[in-house]
């Protein structure tokens, strides 16, 4: 059993080292740590308050908060899909905190819900890293390395903004040939 | 858990939402219908016996996730934050 204290500080350490703040509406931010918690005791993982979840912890891996889509979601429209972490001009009550789209991909909600068929075993070889739709970032300021589709909100490191990121090239091969 | 019924004095239209019991919106939206005294009636998809999930059996009819489009968030009161 969590208690809500030790949700909402978590919540609020994530935030902070992201450059992130958690809503300012009071009670939508009471709502959503809530529902946080309640998942968190039905499931055994804090999945999101406004997605269903499966109960099944690989179908819901992408939306355990801070979700896959939260980095991406608060740099595009200010808040995340359930509005629990919002950037400066939202915490600042300068843009007003408003349903977004869903980011998550129909075919992983589709699956959660057992209406689609599971995603086909990986067919690369044991111990290699699929590389196909992740991509490596890394920080110019201070070199930290992200492997994920896009680039973190903030640099957890050094604090460095989202711009700051760039790109490595490299190739299928690389993995194959030197992570196996 | 199944259908909930809110009563109010505003019927002139059926409504009836599909919830999560978690979500901060889902209860923004049951709390502004409460407010403008209409009735309405809900399912919290996450308790229901109809929950949509792989570890229920074949059996268990099936949940109507196809009336939420994917794009968009289940619908909810604009005025809401005009009030």
């Amino acid at each position: 059993m969590t208690t809500l204290d030790e949700v909402k500080r978590k919540a609020e350490q994530d935030a902070k080292s992201r450059g992130m703040y958690l809503t300012p509406d009071e009670s939508l931010l009471k709502n959503l740590l809530e529902g946080l918690k309640e998942n968190e005791d039905r499931y055994g993982y804090s999945s999101c308050p406004c997605r269903i979840a499966s109960g099944a912890f690989d179908l819901d891996r992408d939306i355990i908060c801070p979700c896959d889509y939260r980095d991406p979601d608060v740099a595009e429209y200010g808040t995340c899909y359930c509005c629990l972490y919002v950037d400066q001009e939202a915490h600042e009550g300068k843009k007003e905190a408003k349903p977004i789209p869903e980011r998550r991909p129909t075919d992983k909600q589709m699956r959660g819900l057992g209406m689609e068929e599971p995603e086909p075993k990986e067919t690369t070889p044991k111990g290699s890293i699929n590389a196909t739709d992740r991509i490596l970032f890394y920080c110019k300021q201070c070199g930290y390395v992200v492997f994920r589709d896009e680039p973190p909100y903030m640099c957890p490191i050094c604090r460095a903004k989202r711009e700051m990121f760039q790109e490595i090239v490299t190739t299928q091969g690389y993995y194959t040939r030197n992570l196996t | 858990m199944n259908t909930v019924k809110v009563e109010g004095k505003n019927k002139k239209n059926k409504v009836f939402l599909y919830t999560l019991s978690t979500c901060g919106w889902c209860k923004m939206t049951k709390q502004y219908l409460k407010d403008n005294d209409t009735a309405y009636e809900y399912l919290d998809v996450d308790r229901s016996s109809r929950r949509p999930s792989r570890t229920l059996n074949a059996e268990t009819p099936p949940w109507p996730s196809r009336l939420l489009s994917s794009t968009t968030r289940p619908s909810y009161p604009d005025s809401r934050r005009t009030q």
